[in-house]
């Protein structure tokens, strides 16, 4: 293992940097049309679709959000109360009073997908949009999608998602992670691999919906799967930076931890159902999507692995070390413990720290003009050094809960 | 442009930057290697005088306090190079140049062993230690031995200043002399300590004992 050590570490920092390298070519091979804006050659008609379980203090400013989108061709909002327990459905009943053209689809709790499925068979829109009842679409959003729908082979088109809540340190450090992940997405809409249209904001071709048959109610990340199968399908699938979306996040580490547990669990199932479009090589989907979702997995796992291995053994002969010097009677440190050489792998781990670090800065720094404001350093400090170490964590939990068939929400 | 190029573009730029950054660290690890060779050409030149020295205190009526104090003073030079070279080995992933120079400061380590036992035996006034290690053990609980051990005796050095002279010698380099003058002296074991040409320690409970043998 000792010898095999410095290998893993090369080849772990060569693929990072690779992926690093990538992605920094295409923003400066696209930097002008970065947050380019499809032209909008017609107003296509379009169902919003709401589900909602549960969402008595957020629905209420969903709904205000959309109609105040201010997209002319929206024929209706169809808000699903998938058998709350709390006020929503009182919520929507008292706003349908209101607004023509919203409709309540009550039914009971049976999950998101199959909610958004029995919606999906009651619109008349040509085009189909997916707000979850926590998030808040910013004026001109829908605009600023269509677009894509002008190529016929667009199935699904999706929006930046922001955090809505940014209060304490968890949702600050959301709230940064949310803003890498709108720009990775826009490199990878770069490469025509946007491999998820997450329920923020997301609009989708109706017949493109019918193509794959609605949304799987197997899967419990039904976003990613939608947008993975769009894609084997040879739809295409496609992001724009400038029209935002603004949702709400877990402000506690439990909902923090279940969420991104759901969504590693997500991606698992996916990466199982669509592996073999890697073996066929079938588009981009089979050519990047899948081994990048694998690799990016992979690289999680080893750098977890190679970590604890190599801090368990320095922890573990640093505890045999104090013990056997407090037995002796020598003490614990010496001067010469303090004498640093570093390794080459040191070094390289250092610089590729820090090139990510100036990569996350890069992301802030072009997406502040827009939509976004200044991070503080501790923030980005802390994002850095500690928020993205959990991450391996909930992959490993989740690669368990997943072996065990627990694929619950 | 098509999308595709990017992949190799960036896969061409990722192998020349990383191998650039390999030859950087190579290069890094050879400017290390060559100080350490440097070091002990500089040693080796001062085992060849007290060779010299040894051989005129032989054959004639020489001055103990002087072979004494040269002795001493190569030893402690040696100690200090050694900790030294243990952290530039430490530190050492692309090549394995050092292992060559190790195996060599060991033959060098013996040979002012085997002096400083002649010296001893004809002037007396110094006691020697001479600690066989192994060089990088991979298992834990070894290195952490070592490292104690290490720790000891540096710690008795400090208390016995020029009374002892403190020989650190890998033993598992596979050189003949050292595994000859481990056979010979009983040295079966590493880590171990040898007191005098007469005491063995080879346990953590029995370091305390060192003390008595001096």
């Amino acid at each position: 293992m000792v010898e095999a050590l410095p290998i893993i570490y090369f080849t772990y920092m060569f693929i990072a940097f690779y992926f690093l390298l990538i992605i920094l070519l295409v923003y400066f091979q696209n930097k002008k049309t970065f947050f380019e804006v499809p032209k909008k050659t017609k107003n296509y008609s379009l169902s919003v679709l709401v589900p909602a379980y549960n969402e008595e203090s957020t629905i209420e400013k969903t709904i205000k959000h959309i109609f105040d989108s201010g997209y002319v061709g929206l024929k209706e909002i169809i808000a699903i109360n998938d058998g709350s327990t709390d006020g929503t459905l009182d919520i929507l009943r008292r706003l349908e009073k209101k607004h023509k053209k919203l409709r309540i689809l009550d039914k009971k709790n049976s999950g998101k997908a199959d909610s958004l499925n029995k919606a999906i068979k009651l619109t008349r829109a040509e085009l189909v949009a997916v707000v979850d009842a926590d998030s808040y679409p910013a004026k001109g959003a829908f605009d600023k999608l269509m677009g894509f729908f002008d190529d016929p082979k667009v199935g699904g088109a999706t929006a930046t998602a922001l955090t809505r809540n940014r209060n304490n340190l968890l949702e600050k450090m959301q709230a940064i992670e949310y803003k890498v992940v709108a720009f990775t997405r826009k490199i990878l809409d770069y490469l025509d691999s946007v491999y998820v249209t997450p329920g923020s904001l997301s609009v989708y071709r109706k017949t493109a919906l019918e193509d794959i048959g609605g949304f799987d109610t197997k899967n419990i990340t039904e976003d990613i799967e939608a947008t993975w199968h769009l894609l084997h399908n040879g739809w295409d699938t496609r992001m724009c930076l400038d029209s935002y979306a603004k949702t709400t996040v877990p402000n506690t580490i439990k909902p923090w931890y279940k969420q991104r547990r759901r969504w590693a669990l997500g991606g698992l199932q996916v990466l199982s159902k669509y592996k073999k479009d890697f073996i066929n090589h079938k588009g981009m989907l089979g050519y990047f999507i899948v081994p990048f979702f694998g690799l990016g997995l992979l690289l999680g796992l080893a750098g977890m692995g190679v970590f604890t291995y190599v801090f368990g053994r320095r922890f573990l002969r640093q505890y045999l070390i104090t013990k056997y010097s407090v037995d002796v009677g020598v003490p614990i440190l010496t001067v010469n413990d303090f004498y640093l050489t570093p390794t080459v792998i040191n070094y390289f781990g250092i610089i590729l720290f820090f090139l990510f670090f100036l990569f996350t800065i890069l992301v802030l720094g072009v997406l502040k003009d827009n939509v976004l404001e200044k991070q503080s350093f501790f923030n980005l400090i802390f994002y850095m050094t500690v928020y993205l170490l959990v991450y391996p964590i909930v992959t490993i939990a989740s690669i368990i809960h997943y072996t065990r068939g627990k694929w619950e929400w | 442009m098509s999308k595709k190029h990017v992949f190799w573009q960036a896969l061409i730029l990722a192998i020349l930057i990383f191998s650039s950054g390999i030859f950087l660290g190579y290069l890094i690890e050879l400017n290390r290697t060559s100080k350490i060779i440097t070091t002990y050409q500089e040693l080796e030149i001062n085992l060849l005088d007290v060779q010299v020295q040894e051989n005129i205190f032989a054959s004639e009526d020489f001055d103990c306090d002087q072979a004494l104090i040269e002795l001493v003073s190569f030893a402690d030079r040696v100690y200090s190079e050694a900790r030294v070279l243990d952290r530039f080995e430490d530190s050492t992933r692309l090549s394995d140049s050092l292992i060559f120079q190790h195996k060599k400061f060991s033959l060098l380590r013996a040979i002012l062993w085997t002096n400083s036992i002649k010296v001893k035996k004809q002037c007396g006034g110094f006691q020697t230690i001479v600690y066989f290690y192994e060089r990088q053990p991979d298992d834990i609980g070894q290195n952490a031995k070592q490292k104690t051990f290490s720790r000891f005796l540096g710690e008795v050095k400090e208390e016995y200043g020029n009374e002892i002279i403190l020989i650190p010698i890998a033993g598992n380099l596979g050189s003949n002399s050292v595994n000859l003058l481990m056979g010979t002296y009983g040295v079966n074991q590493l880590p171990s300590v040898l007191i005098n040409e007469n005491q063995t320690v080879t346990s953590i409970d029995d370091l305390p004992d060192i003390r008595q043998y001096l």
